[in-house]
């Protein structure tokens, strides 16, 4: 494992340059795409390579809005959804935008806010809160970070989730104050208890009546506050304000959006987070020159990224289907995702899911590989509008020895060896079934590998 | 270049050489006409086979099915010629071509000479052991087809397996599936006792056959009845011996858990605990598909059933309930209250567990009056179901799924003395409703009632919020106006008030309608349930493309599909008769025979 210290912050976030012995190749942008988004096939990996880094990383980032037509479906899915008024049916609608969408940088990172303000559709029961807070999270995903987190402290659907429908002077309701604190702007260690009271103390008045979020001025303590060292008859707005002034926020974002990016473990040092820290605060917490910094920087393409993360479970899956360009019944996915521990609009806690390490265990392990042979065994799973034989063929892929490769280049961020590639040949050997159960069967064993769980 | 035509040309010559050189001289094999030559199936398949259905005249069925007058309108819908266009005909027109070739005569009559003497499919009491048999006027022909068979099995590759049983060849064509040419028969089977079993018959006719059971032959006589000219398929199941094998243990149970089934099917389930046979027999003619199941009955088999049978008499069904763009009605002979009393005797205790709990809560209910004897008893025994399409147009809020609405009709036997007490009890459970419902934040309901000519309706109308007046996405309760209507001697529960309203008017020939004498009877309108699920296209396009993972499109075109290919139906019939001695259920799906004539 490297020293994090010994990685110098100056070279980490420059612009990577392909070199002679690290060149832009099908491996290093496939890397891109399972972090920028959930993976890529071959053709448009194969595209990228013709590009130059920055041009494929700004081409990413840039894709920040959803075209009108993608839009349009999409939402028309989720509003003909909401119609049967079930949150777990729209776990299914959005698997099937993260699926489809064409702006994959996009879906992770409102995927990646989903797990930061992370809020429960099972506590707060209204599939349209949820919906609604969703679309925020999507507007927001590449854009002010502050400007998300005041909206996300009028959000009902989030108010509901940490009790907070309800503020009164009298009661002043400390967890949306810790919570805009400890989880979603500054860290633990960044505030006191006497901060929570006062903090409470601005957002009391703030209700959510008839599903829609208001201000009882009869219920705000209008009050004197000290919040963070600042004095003054403080509502809402300035609390969220004030939050955000301090230093410790944007290295708390930078070094989420690090973990997020760039690798589980070991932890960065604050000296290698502060350029983005610093960044985050010059752009006046405009996320996406941050996330390019990120995507186009040495470290992201260094072995100190490179498979130094382990795929959730929405990579995994999605990841699978988006890089054999399959479609399948999102309903079952969704529910598969649940059972496996990323259930989308059901997160754990408030805190999110914890990720990494987190989503492995004897369980999730058998339970991803069961999700992905529930799918291969899907009538409607299809690739490419075709059987996976089919598509393979397609492609001019004859042999058990191609299929493996070609499954290798779409699926895995590292090699595999010889012995797992003579355990795969057996297992497709061993199959007794006709060559398209024989090649899902393969698609499953690559699947099942250790080494197909980190990205 | 095209290499299609060329594979195809080449393909099809490979298989015609390997059908002719498979095929053998009519000359070199124990050919000559034997005792079996000139029986039918039943005289073929021993006396253990459970299960039987012949196929009489398979080049009819085709005949209907491909000049049927909706072939034009078929080939005309967008997605014919999305077929048409992918490779799918393609080779369909080349499996037609190899087969037309090695028969030297079009298919359709090839398929027809090759079946003209009946096909008949059958299933012994032995382990899955099944068994086809196709008798053909034309041995040549039948010889040709088998070497048609063992052609394509050579060229996927399998080796040719062979054996011999009293000089008649058995050619394995599958992993299981063995087939032998006996002169003008084709058996195959998947199991080897019984083929030999079925050959020795065909070479010497003494053993102990199907034809020779005295249960066929009762149902032989079922069979021999009914519309002949237009009859597809007659079937045979020896019900005793699949009971007594053990088979489907749970629909032969004495008592069953679910109270719904036993309402619907109670009679039915004690009739096949004690029945020995039921026969089938499908009809095919241009106006649609018909099916009639037949058994022997007997009144004094399950004597709890009076109260679907009827008492003393055997008992009609009410008329169907009429009304505009109906969706589906039902209409059926059942005592309730004699149901709800007899539990102990027709449901499993388990059932009858959860029976008790609901008693005492629907006695609390219709303060302390018996659920079963005062409540159910106040019915007479005619029970009517009507479901119908609802209009939504110039109704907001409009839901954003449209359900259809439906209502019950019961006739009171004392109206003067039940009539109170259930708009009583109606009222309260309005009232529980909104209770509940307010504490689960759904919208509540408004009580109101109406007085039209001698009828009165009290009904309830969901209240939306002040903001959610003109949504054209409410929730799905605004399909739901709950109504309970009285009008004369009936009573009506309905989910809308629009539908009570219908009801409760008197139309023109209800008059003249006469309970019939089938015990139940039902239809479903085909009609209404396109434009019902017209009505919900958004849905069930999202559905599509979240289930099957399609795109838009293709969802959109699934959906459309499926909607034009319900528009060539017409409805479906169901007709439960029941006799002293025989119990029939008749299910017809019928069909638009010009369906651009129709709305």
């Amino acid at each position: 494992m490297s020293d994090m210290k010994s990685i110098d912050p100056a070279w980490a976030w420059e612009p990577f340059e392909p070199t002679v012995d690290q060149p832009w190749n099908r491996s290093l942008v496939a890397h891109l795409y399972r972090r920028a988004g959930f993976g890529a096939d071959l053709t448009v990996i194969d595209e990228a390579v013709g590009r130059t880094p920055f041009d494929v990383v700004s081409g990413l980032v840039a894709s920040n809005q959803e075209s009108t037509e993608f839009r349009s479906t999409a939402e028309a899915l989720a509003e003909a959804t909401l119609a049967g008024r079930d949150p777990a049916k729209l776990s299914a609608a959005w698997a099937y935008r993260l699926l489809y969408t064409p702006n994959q940088l996009l879906e992770k990172m409102t995927l990646f806010w989903h797990g930061h303000f992370a809020t429960g559709a099972e506590k707060v029961k209204d599939a349209r809160m949820m919906w609604n807070q969703n679309q925020l999270l999507r507007d927001h995903a590449l854009g002010d970070f502050g400007d998300l987190a005041m909206q996300i402290s009028h959000d009902p659907a989030m108010l509901i989730y940490l009790d907070s429908a309800i503020n009164r002077k009298a009661h002043p309701n400390e967890n949306f104050a810790r919570e805009l604190m400890e989880l979603f702007c500054l860290g633990e260690g960044n505030y006191s208890e006497t901060d929570v009271l006062e903090l409470a103390r601005c957002f009391t008045g703030w209700e959510i009546k008839n599903k829609k979020f208001r201000k009882n001025r009869y219920q705000h303590d209008s009050d004197l506050k000290t919040v963070l060292g600042q004095s003054g008859n403080f509502d809402g707005e300035d609390g969220v304000r004030i939050v955000l002034e301090q230093a410790s926020a944007p290295l708390f974002i930078a070094r989420k959006l690090y973990r997020f990016f760039v690798s589980d473990e070991p932890s960065p040092t604050d000296a290698l987070l502060q350029p983005l820290a610093d960044l985050l605060r010059e752009s006046n917490f405009q996320v996406a020159p941050v996330v390019q910094r990120i995507l186009s920087s040495n470290l992201f393409f260094s072995s100190n990224s490179f498979a130094r993360k382990i795929k959730s479970p929405v990579e995994l899956i999605i990841g699978m289907l988006r890089c054999l360009k399959a479609t399948t019944n999102t309903q079952l996915v969704a529910k598969g995702l649940m059972s496996i521990g990323e259930g989308l609009f059901y997160p754990p806690n408030v805190k999110g899911w914890d990720g990494g390490r987190a989503w492995i265990n004897s369980s999730t392990l058998l339970g991803r590989a069961n999700l992905v042979a529930d799918i291969m065994e899907n009538e409607a799973t299809r690739f490419d509008g075709k059987s996976l034989s089919e598509s393979l063929r397609g492609q001019d892929i004859q042999t058990t020895e191609q299929a493996i490769e070609h499954f290798e280049h779409c699926l895995l961020a590292v090699r595999l060896d010889d012995a797992t590639k003579a355990q795969l040949r057996d297992t497709a050997a061993s199959h007794s079934g006709d060559d398209e159960r024989r090649l899902r069967s393969l698609l499953h064993a690559v699947t099942s590998l250790p080494i197909c769980q980190l990205c | 270049m095209n290499l299609r035509p060329r594979t195809s040309v080449s393909l099809l010559s490979g298989m015609l050489t390997t059908a002719f050189c498979l095929a053998q001289p009519l000359d070199l094999i124990a050919e000559s006409p034997t005792k079996g030559v000139d029986c039918v199936a039943s005289e073929l398949l021993p006396n253990s086979i459970i299960a039987c259905a012949e196929v009489s005249d398979l080049g009819g069925v085709l005949e209907t099915v491909l000049n049927h007058p909706l072939r034009l309108e078929l080939q005309a819908l967008p997605a014919y010629d999305g077929f048409m266009t992918s490779g799918a005909p393609g080779q369909l027109q080349m499996g037609l071509r190899a087969f037309e070739a090695s028969m030297g005569k079009p298919w359709q009559e090839a398929l027809d000479t090759l079946t003209d003497r009946g096909v008949t499919v059958a299933l012994d009491v032995s382990d899955g052991g099944g068994a086809v048999l196709v008798h053909s006027s034309d041995a040549e022909l039948l010889e040709r087809f088998r070497g048609l068979i063992l052609a394509l099995r050579q060229m996927q590759g399998a080796k040719t397996k062979q054996g011999d049983y009293r000089g008649f060849i058995a050619d394995l064509v599958s992993d299981k599936l063995k087939m032998v040419r006996m002169h003008d028969w084709l058996l195959l089977t998947n199991n080897a006792e019984l083929g030999k079993r079925i050959i020795d018959q065909y070479l010497d006719r003494d053993g102990q056959t199907l034809a020779s059971s005295k249960t066929y032959a009762v149902a032989s006589k079922d069979l021999g009845t009914g519309d002949l000219n237009h009859r597809v398929i007659s079937a045979f199941l020896d019900v005793k011996t699949v009971r007594d094998a053990g088979f489907a243990k749970g629909v032969f149970n004495e008592k069953i858990d679910n109270l719904a089934a036993e309402l619907a099917l109670g009679g039915v389930l004690a009739n096949l605990r004690n029945t020995p046979f039921v026969t089938g027999q499908v009809n095919l003619r241009n106006e649609g598909l018909a099916l009639r199941l037949i058994t022997p009955h007997q009144r004094d088999w399950e004597s709890p059933r009076e109260y679907f049978f009827g008492a003393p008499e055997l008992a009609g069904a009410p008329p169907l309930l009429e009304v505009p763009n109906r969706l589906f009605a039902l209409s059926t002979h059942r005592d309730l209250s004699q149901m709800w009393l007899r539990s102990g005797d027709l449901l499993s205790d388990r059932a009858n567990d959860q029976l008790a709990v609901a008693d005492t809560t629907l006695t609390t209910f219709f303060s302390g009056r018996d659920f079963g004897e005062d409540i159910l008893g106040s019915f007479a025994v005619d029970v009517q179901i009507v479901g119908t399409e609802q209009d939504f147009i110039d109704m907001l809020p409009q839901p954003a799924i449209k359900l259809p609405a439906f209502a019950l009709q019961f006739q009171m036997k004392n109206p003067e003395e039940t009539q109170p007490e259930l708009r009583r009890v109606f009222q309260s459970l309005i009232g529980f409703l909104n209770v509940t419902g307010a504490q689960n934040g759904q919208p509540q309901l408004d009580l109101g009632m109406e007085t039209i000519g001698k009828s009165q309706l009290i009904t309830a109308s969901y209240v939306p919020d002040r903001d959610e007046r003109d949504r054209l996405d409410a929730k799905m309760q605004f399909n739901f106006s709950p109504t309970m209507a009285f009008a004369g001697q009936r009573i009506i529960i309905s989910s809308s008030t629009a539908l009570a309203r219908q009801l409760i008017e008197p139309r023109d020939g209800d008059e003249d309608q006469d309970a019939s004498d089938s015990n139940t009877i039902g239809r479903l309108e085909a009609t209404s349930l396109r434009r019902i699920l017209e009505a919900n296209r958004t849905q069930l396009v999202a559905n599509n493309m979240l289930e099957k993972g399609h795109s838009k499109e293709a969802a959109e075109n699934e959906i459309e599909l499926l909607l034009e290919l319900l528009g060539f139906f017409r409805d479906v019939r169901l007709n439960l008769d029941v006799t002293d001695s025989q119990l029939a259920l008749d299910l017809a799906v019928d069909v638009k025979t010009d369906a651009k004539a129709q709305p």
